[in-house]
């Protein structure tokens, strides 16, 4: 028997280049059931699909409804996404964009630096607060030796300093990724955020495909 | 809010004020501003929803009571009505000039 759902890895940034891979998906007969970073498709009628994007979280349930609410009616059927939304046209011979000026395409991107800004807050935050000392604090990854807790161990000699050593390595190696997390996050955020401010700018009007 | 600023408007938000002169729901407004404009403005769903969303918070429309919680009811409200004169005689002043100049 075929397989009806399939799941991909993917992470995206960029709206555009997403959208076009869901799109393609979709022509291929695979149908958006479930966003990234783990996609799910269902099996569809191969073929010509009108797949947009929009980003936008709602604080409120009844908000989301409403939203929801108004695509339908407007001729656009929600597939998936709670913050990244995912809305295939009814009818894509009368319109086949989610956006008409090019001020609102953009601004799905300044939505989306909200979201991330949020995080990198926290992210920070937790980085400082931690970074002032404990078990997990930043400053401890300059001491890795102190992720080991076997009394003596730095006393120890040959074959038994081995033995306790590698034992705990794994150990070890999980108390410094609790240390490095939040450091390691900030950056990564901070990179990503660079680069959405950059997808901002440089988003254009797609020509209708 | 400095009224400076607001000025002047844009195509989504003038037109989107213009047909809240009336109340009406989300798809109503699109459905009125392909009327409006002879079918030569059709403006997205998702443009029209992100402006709505701007509109109130700069409180040039408001939300009136309607029977359908799932479907949210919007008209211009007086300062609205203020600004939407505003930018137009402002247009209107641009077309004397043009008038002239061309």
């Amino acid at each position: 028997m075929p397989k009806n759902t399939v799941r991909k890895v993917r992470a995206f940034l960029d709206l555009d280049a997403e959208e076009a891979w869901i799109n393609r998906m979709a022509a291929d007969g695979w149908l958006i059931t479930k966003g990234g970073p783990i996609y799910r498709f269902a099996r569809a009628e191969p073929g010509r699909h009108v797949i947009r994007l929009d980003y936008r979280m709602h604080d409120r349930r009844a908000n989301r409804e409403e939203y929801l609410q108004f695509m339908a009616d407007s001729g656009w059927r929600h597939l998936a996404g709670k913050s990244k939304q995912y809305f295939e046209s009814t009818h894509p011979e009368i319109g086949s964009e989610l956006f008409s000026d090019q001020e609102s395409r953009s601004q799905r991107y300044l939505r989306m630096l909200r979201t991330f800004s949020a995080l990198l807050f926290w992210f920070a935050y937790f980085t400082w607060f931690s970074g002032r000392g404990g078990a997990y604090s930043v400053s401890s990854l300059l001491n890795p030796r102190g992720f080991f807790l076997t009394p003596g161990l730095w006393q120890m000699q040959g074959l038994q300093f081995q033995r306790h050593f590698y034992f705990e390595l794994p150990f070890a190696m999980l108390r410094g990724l609790g240390a490095a997390i939040w450091p390691i996050g900030t950056v990564i955020l901070a990179i990503l955020i660079v680069r959405i401010v950059v997808l901002r700018r440089t988003s254009k009007q797609p020509t209708d495909v | 809010m400095n009224r400076s600023k607001l000025l002047p408007l844009t195509e989504t938000i003038y037109t989107i004020l213009l047909t809240l002169a009336e109340p009406a729901h989300g798809y109503a407004i699109l459905q009125r501003i392909h009327e409006l404009s002879d079918g030569d403005i059709r403006m997205a769903a998702g443009t029209l929803y992100g402006a709505l969303e701007t509109l109130v918070k700069k409180k040039l429309i408001q939300r009136v009571d309607s029977d359908d919680p799932r479907r949210k009811v919007y008209v211009i409200s007086d300062y609205g009505r203020e600004i939407l004169r505003e930018d137009t005689e402002r247009m209107r002043r641009m077309i004397s000039h043009a008038d002239r100049a061309l």
